[in-house]
């Protein structure tokens, strides 16, 4: 019995094998039928850290669209009663190890025994729930809708999750208000690189000539200058009486002025080498208009390519940015931009007495990391056929 | 005799592209409106002393801010050439000792910075390539991320905090208290070393997430290239025949990107001078362009280019001696 | 077969692994290459002829392994060596490599490393497996060069492979396979990615250089003109597997397998000019490679198909003359009926 139990057993083994490898065959196969678009999503859904990425970037867009319901005040307002206080601990044990709702303990400011300094203390006995979807400061719902919901916050005493500044100003709240600025200006400042680059690229792909060679070199002029300091010289040349709007708008716009040449001279690339492409020729001789060459033909096939370039971009003018504004030479208050937030952590003992400061770093860390993420799979997906 | 005509037009291209760096850095300086004599006679004010009219104008004449720009131009590029970088208002002396002391220390980190860069990223990243997705190249892709991810100051700003709070020291600067001012002494080169690694770390981090990410990617992609199994098929041992083409090969885009990667650690390098309060061109060029003292930013604008221009000339030249399709001008 | 044999592969089976999936690309390959012989292998791209050829050097890349099966090998001390035993990273199987069993690749452009002069990626060669010191080792590369057919080998030897063109190349790379005097010559397809001219004279170079130093020679081609050539045996390869296997002569005349008979009939003939005749295609493509037939793998293009039997099962070898063997339905039952009436 048991030498033929093995026996009977095989060939249903066998079967399953063979399934699974039909199976695969099949998405194999699958993948031979299927148009460049889909092979495009095929292949970025298989890179996860991409997925994972797009996920964070989903996030970081919700809260720059909703600064205002997701914090639970407002960045300028102050906590006088908190200032430089540390982040508040959400709890749900107290001191006794008795679980509750989660919630917060409320405190009261003392001065230090010895060195007179002012600091918070925690009032254990005062436990303050947390509470979601609460009213509060009033503010307009995307601009023009009057609301006054928060998606949480307490009733008694502020909550502060990330703490103070010295000011009493939420740094939570003023993080979360920054996203808007910082992830505004990466977008704003890619999309008019993007229009630049192409416009200046596409112009010297397709006129050639003395053009072609004075875009060149000037692309390469603009890259070996040390991008920094040509940034800081011309940040630091705007008028201080400039209002915070007009700083934001410029700043944006010296960084994209800086930031075209990678996509013009992609852009550029392509076209020369697509001239002599078999179905470019094609359709020229086809009677294809140029304006109808460069907009049907010659743009889609390496618009993935730009795509890529574009992402790739973002995370480089998100962190110039904040380079700026960590110098104080880019956004100024009320215009609060991560860099902003972290100008205030600039000196060792800032750091060693209220070290919650660097917080808002986290969140430019975070945003690179997926957006790099997100580049690696749009890179690896612009590029279907390859393994 | 191609080689020393590439190198000569190579040297006559980066000549012009210093006259036009020079054009732009000027451009820049006197962007801003009003002069040094403004902010002089405001500075003087603010501190309680009265300044008139003609004091103002005096010192506008002195330095020739009365005339166009162009003319200014000239006398300040004709200065240069003569070694005459102007004056510092800021600092109240000539620009060549302001910068001159501290532009040694500027070169000392940048090179220490791409030495870091490069013998950390090409071993780790030909190992990653050669062990693909093993735990060790997990690690330092997701270790790659998060130093690209990172701007400099951030990780300046935490090395900082961490040092501080808990090991108690102090990683800024470059030198001790005792050998701050010290002469040159086998105890004061100690003490730069121990200090120097913090901005070169911090320098270099980035840097070398990237390279090794291209090292990695190279490698890999050469490995695949026929000439290896056609190399294995002469019975090389593998780790010979690893070593002596493909990764020979995949050094041509490190040493290309050389120049590039310098870029960065100067454009990097002001920013980290002013979080770790180091005593190089750093600080002094931000205070330079806050102040507007326009003689000193320009200068160092423009030297900050010539080391970047020197830094892709050495690169251009390395190229040409490890690619022999370089230096002979071959398009394949 | 008899024992006379200098290579030897019986019953190869070769894997590809795609995400944890295993195919098998080559299936039950048997080949003899007797000593100083050319043998053709012949076949589609993607037949897997160029599969078998690395394996037998142990040069196949990431995912692709061999799973069953010898590959056997005399070495010069008379030895049979089982090569499928052997560590593809390991000292026996370099010791072989270009000593023993030289190889050339297809595509000259992109065989040699562009960074380093031919002369150095040759005198390695000597150098791995020659006692010679470096100026011998030179001189003797210098010769090498100049037997190959460059001209002008003493200046060749410092240049680099992007100044020589596809063919110099060629000869180059025939130099350094062929320096240690291996008693096998592989070689990949090593005119297809030349000029017609250039083929022609790459093909005569190899013949002379084969009778010369008396050599046999795996020849991987699937141009049956290059083979009708250059070659003493051949075997025709179908999606991994060999369907037909015999003198060069036999086949070339005698034909069996419908894929043989196929593709001999897609060759231009110069006897048909004037004659209106067309060119015939074989019908249909290659399958993917990832659904493989259960029966014959040629049953789906196949003018001769029998339903039930061509797509069941392979067929067994059938031995139609001396040495020429075919595996076919067809031809398995027609051996059948005549071995009946011979009985009868």
């Amino acid at each position: 019995m048991s030498q033929i139990n093995p026996a009977q057993n095989q060939p249903p083994l066998q079967n399953q094998e063979n399934v699974v490898a039909a199976k695969k065959a099949k998405s194999i196969r699958r993948l031979d039928l299927a148009t460049s678009r889909q092979l495009m999503w095929y292949k970025f859904k298989r890179h996860k850290l991409a997925m994972i990425g797009t996920g964070i970037i989903f996030l970081f867009l919700l809260m720059s669209i909703f600064p205002e319901f997701i914090s639970s005040t407002k960045p300028q307002l102050r906590d006088p009663s908190y200032s430089s206080g540390p982040p508040t601990g959400i709890h749900i044990f107290d001191e006794d190890w008795q679980p509750h709702w989660p919630f917060i303990y409320g405190h009261k400011m003392q001065r230090h025994p010895v060195t007179l300094r002012k600091m918070v203390v925690l009032d254990t006995e005062n436990r303050v729930p947390i509470e979601f979807f609460v009213r509060g400061e009033a503010y307009e719902f995307l601009g023009f809708i009057p609301a006054n919901l928060h998606m949480f916050g307490t009733t008694d005493t502020q909550i502060h999750i990330f703490g103070t500044d010295k000011l009493g100003r939420d740094i939570f709240t003023r993080t979360i208000y920054a996203t808007r600025i910082s992830i505004s200006i990466g977008i704003i400042g890619v999309l008019a690189a993007f229009f630049i680059g192409l416009a200046i690229g596409g112009l010297a792909g397709l006129k050639g000539g003395w053009v072609d060679n004075v875009i060149m070199r000037l692309i390469e002029f603009i890259r070996s200058i040390p991008s920094l300091p040509l940034w800081l010289g011309l940040a630091a040349s705007l008028p201080r009486e400039w209002s915070a709007t007009t700083v934001y708008v410029v700043v944006t716009l010296i960084l994209a002025a800086l930031g075209w040449t990678t996509l013009a001279r992609r852009v550029r690339s392509k076209l020369l080498t697509l001239q002599n492409e078999d179905f470019i020729q094609a359709a020229r001789l086809a009677g294809c208009s140029n304006y109808r060459l460069v907009t049907k033909h010659m743009l889609p096939s390496f618009m993935s390519y730009l795509i890529v370039d574009l992402t790739v971009a973002f995370p480089y003018i998100l962190l110039a940015e904040t380079s700026l504004s960590f110098l104080g030479l880019g956004m100024r208050e009320p215009m609060v931009s991560w860099g902003v937030l972290l100008f205030s952590a600039q000196n060792v003992t800032a750091l060693a007495h209220t070290p919650w400061l660097l917080i808002p770093g986290g969140f430019i860390l975070v945003i690179v990391i997926a957006f790099n993420f997100f580049g690696d799979g749009m890179r690896d997906a612009a590029d279907p056929y390859s393994k | 005799m191609p080689i020393l005509q590439k190198i000569l037009v190579r040297l006559g291209s980066s000549a012009l592209m210093l006259i036009a760096v020079s054009i732009v850095a000027f451009i820049i300086v006197s962007l801003p409106p009003g002069d040094f004599a403004d902010s002089y006679a405001a500075s003087k004010i603010s501190s309680g002393e009265t300044v008139t009219l003609a004091e103002i104008e005096a010192i506008r004449r002195q330095f020739g801010l009365d005339k166009p720009l162009y003319l200014q131009y000239f006398k300040w590029i004709g200065g240069m050439v003569q070694g005459d970088f102007g004056f510092s208002w800021g600092y109240s002396r000539p620009v060549t000792e302001v910068i001159g002391e501290r532009l040694p220390m500027t070169i000392l980190i940048a090179t220490g910075t791409l030495l870091f860069t490069y013998i950390t990223a090409i071993p780790l990243g030909i190992y990653s390539a050669l062990r693909q997705y093993s735990v060790a190249d997990y690690t330092f892709t997701i270790l790659g991320y998060i130093g690209l991810a990172t701007p400099n100051f951030l990780l300046a700003l935490l090395l900082m905090f961490g040092a501080t709070t808990w090991f108690g020291v102090s990683v800024g600067g470059l030198f001790s208290l005792e050998y701050q001012d010290a002469a040159w002494s086998m105890g004061r080169f100690w003490d730069l070393l121990t200090h120097i690694w913090v901005p070169i770390i911090v320098l270099g981090t980035a840097g070398t997430a990237f390279q090794l990410r291209i090292m990695r990617a190279t490698l890999l992609e050469e490995l695949n290239k026929m000439y290896v199994t056609a190399a294995r098929a002469t019975g090389l041992s593998e780790f010979k025949m690893i070593l002596k083409y493909p990764v020979r090969l995949a050094l041509n885009p490190i040493v290309s990107t050389l120049g590039w990667e310098l870029t960065t650690v100067i454009s990097g390098a002001p920013i980290i001078g002013l979080v770790l309060s180091l005593p190089d061109t750093g600080p002094m060029f931000i205070n330079a362009l806050k102040s507007q003292d326009m003689f000193l930013a320009g200068a160092m604008m423009l030297i900050y280019c010539i080391l970047v221009m020197i830094g892709s000339f050495i690169s251009d030249i390395l190229l040409m001696i490890v690619d022999p399709r370089v230096r002979m001008g071959a398009s394949t | 077969m008899s024992d006379d044999y200098l290579l030897k592969v019986e019953d190869l089976t070769i894997s590809l692994d795609v995400d944890n999936a295993s195919f098998s690309i080559v299936e039950g390959v048997n080949l003899t290459i007797k000593a100083g012989r050319v043998f053709a292998l012949v076949g589609e791209s993607g037949s897997g002829k160029t599969i078998v050829s690395l394996s037998i050097l142990r040069l196949l890349g990431k995912g692709v392994s061999i799973t069953g099966g010898k590959i056997l090998f005399k070495d010069d001390q008379a030895q049979t060596i089982d090569i499928v035993k052997l560590n593809s990273k390991g000292k026996p199987i370099q010791a072989i490599r270009a000593a023993q069993i030289g190889m050339i690749f297809q595509e000259p452009m992109s065989s040699f490393s562009p960074v380093h002069t031919i002369g150095n990626q040759i005198e390695e060669v000597i150098h791995l497996h020659l006692d010679l010191d470096k100026k011998q080792a030179r001189q003797k590369c210098i010769e090498m060069l100049g037997k190959v057919g460059i001209v002008n080998p003493e200046r060749a030897i410092d240049q680099y492979p992007f100044e020589f063109s596809g063919g110099m190349r060629q000869r180059a790379m025939i130099a350094r396979a062929m320096i240690c005097n291996p008693k096998l010559l592989i070689a990949d397809e090593p005119t297809t990615a030349l000029d017609v001219t250039i083929q022609a004279q790459i093909l005569k170079l190899m013949k002379d250089l084969q009778n010369e130093l008396n050599m046999a020679n795996l020849f991987i081609s699937h141009n049956i003109g290059v083979i009708a050539q250059i070659a003493d045996d051949v075997a025709i390869m179908y999606m991994g597997k060999i369907v037909e296997q015999g003198p060069v002569r036999d086949i070339l005349r005698n034909p069996r397998h419908p894929y043989t008979k196929g593709l001999l009939r897609a060759i231009p003939h110069l006897a048909d000019i004037g004659r209106s005749r067309r060119l015939e295609p074989i019908a249909g493509s290659v399958p993917n490679l990832y659904e493989r037939p259960n029966g014959c793998p040629f049953a789906a293009r196949c003018s001769e198909f029998i339903e039930n039997i061509c797509d069941r099962d392979f067929p067994k070898s059938t031995e139609i003359a001396t040495d020429h063997t075919v595996f076919c339905h067809h031809v398995e039952r027609d051996q059948n009926q005549q071995n009946l009436v011979v009985n009868i």
